[in-house]
């Protein structure tokens, strides 16, 4: 599929990334153009305005048309972080948590805000290796450097280049052993 | 509240040992049975809740070595129980020796059992990673 992307310089570079890693390429001349609501929109074509501020329909969207699935990367997600968006990739997030109404993503040295929920990343990443080991956590196991025993049958899960250590709840210990064939 | 409970339950596994330990050896010197069970119990309380606390400190400080972890276990049963049945008055040289090796037996079967499935878990978890790392490329 080809589109003309018209946005604004600050979102232009990591919406390029995000559609072109889902297999879309990006061409002035294309006959479909997503336009960020509030700019000039071409005269010809057809036009899919968006709303920064809506970033998760927009995603869904774009993921409804499975494009190019050969070329498709999975596992990518677009995080917040001060002003500005930044595409992340879920082998990158050594885990997601959730804090209030909101959900982060924690790399080796970042943290990003998402659109998504926790049961979300959970159904749609499982393949990935995303686990969830209590209420508002959900850990990459790809990430994880070392499981300690914990006591009354918790786990604790220490992470490659990352201080932090994340609990095993009890209620999540017995499907996360399963889930690592223990 | 959970967190209470499994205190607790640590807590009297501790006591149980210590009263265990030196029963047999209450009972060969004609002490007061009841007594120093309660006695042996409380010192198997404290000397469960030191060597849990260093395990657990040296485990998380220092996972390259295990073996500290295992030295500190062993020291603080080796220390804990000689004193405590020193200051409990049991003064005979070869039942202080005796109540020591079942105190370390016991301390050190646990840490050993607990290490072990420690070692299986990280065994299953390189596993894993490694079917879901092919399963993706």
């Amino acid at each position: 599929m080809r589109v003309n992307l018209i946005c604004t310089e600050n979102l232009c570079p990591v919406l390029k990334e995000f559609l072109e890693l889902r297999g879309i390429i990006l061409e002035p001349e294309a006959s479909v153009s997503l336009v960020e609501r509030g700019l000039p929109l071409p005269e010809a074509g057809l036009v899919i305005v968006f709303d920064p501020q809506d970033f998760k329909t927009f995603l869904d969207f774009i993921d409804a048309f499975d494009c190019a699935p050969e070329k498709r990367e999975t596992g990518i997600l677009l995080g917040k972080k001060e002003e500005g968006f930044t595409v992340i990739r879920i082998k990158e997030v050594c885990y997601f948590f959730a804090a209030g109404n909101y959900v982060y993503a924690k790399t080796a040295d970042k943290k990003f805000e998402l659109k998504q929920k926790l049961y979300e990343l959970e159904e749609n990443y499982a393949f990935q290796g995303l686990a969830r080991v209590s209420k508002s956590y959900l850990v990459n196991i790809m990430k994880i450097e070392e499981i300690i025993p914990w006591f009354g049958g918790r786990l604790l899960l220490r992470f490659k280049g990352l201080p932090d250590e994340i609990e095993v709840s009890r209620n999540y210990a017995k499907a996360f052993k399963q889930l690592i064939r223990m | 509240m959970k967190k209470l409970n499994e205190f607790t339950v640590s807590l009297f596994t501790s006591g149980l040992v210590g009263a265990v330990v030196a029963l047999p050896i209450i009972i060969i010197s004609q002490s007061e049975i009841f007594t120093y069970t309660i006695k042996s119990a409380l010192v198997g309380v404290l000397i469960g809740l030191m060597a849990r606390s260093a395990y657990i400190f040296f485990y998380r400080r220092a996972p390259r070595y295990k073996l500290l972890s295992f030295a500190s276990v062993f020291s603080i049963i080796a220390v804990g129980t000689g004193m405590g049945a020193w200051i409990l008055g049991l003064v005979s040289f070869p039942y202080l020796i005796a109540i020591v090796i079942a105190a370390e037996i016991i301390g050190l079967t646990a840490t050993i059992l607990i290490n072990r499935y420690a070692c299986r878990l990280n065994e299953r978890l390189k596993h894993t990673q490694d079917r879901i790392g092919k399963e993706e490329s």
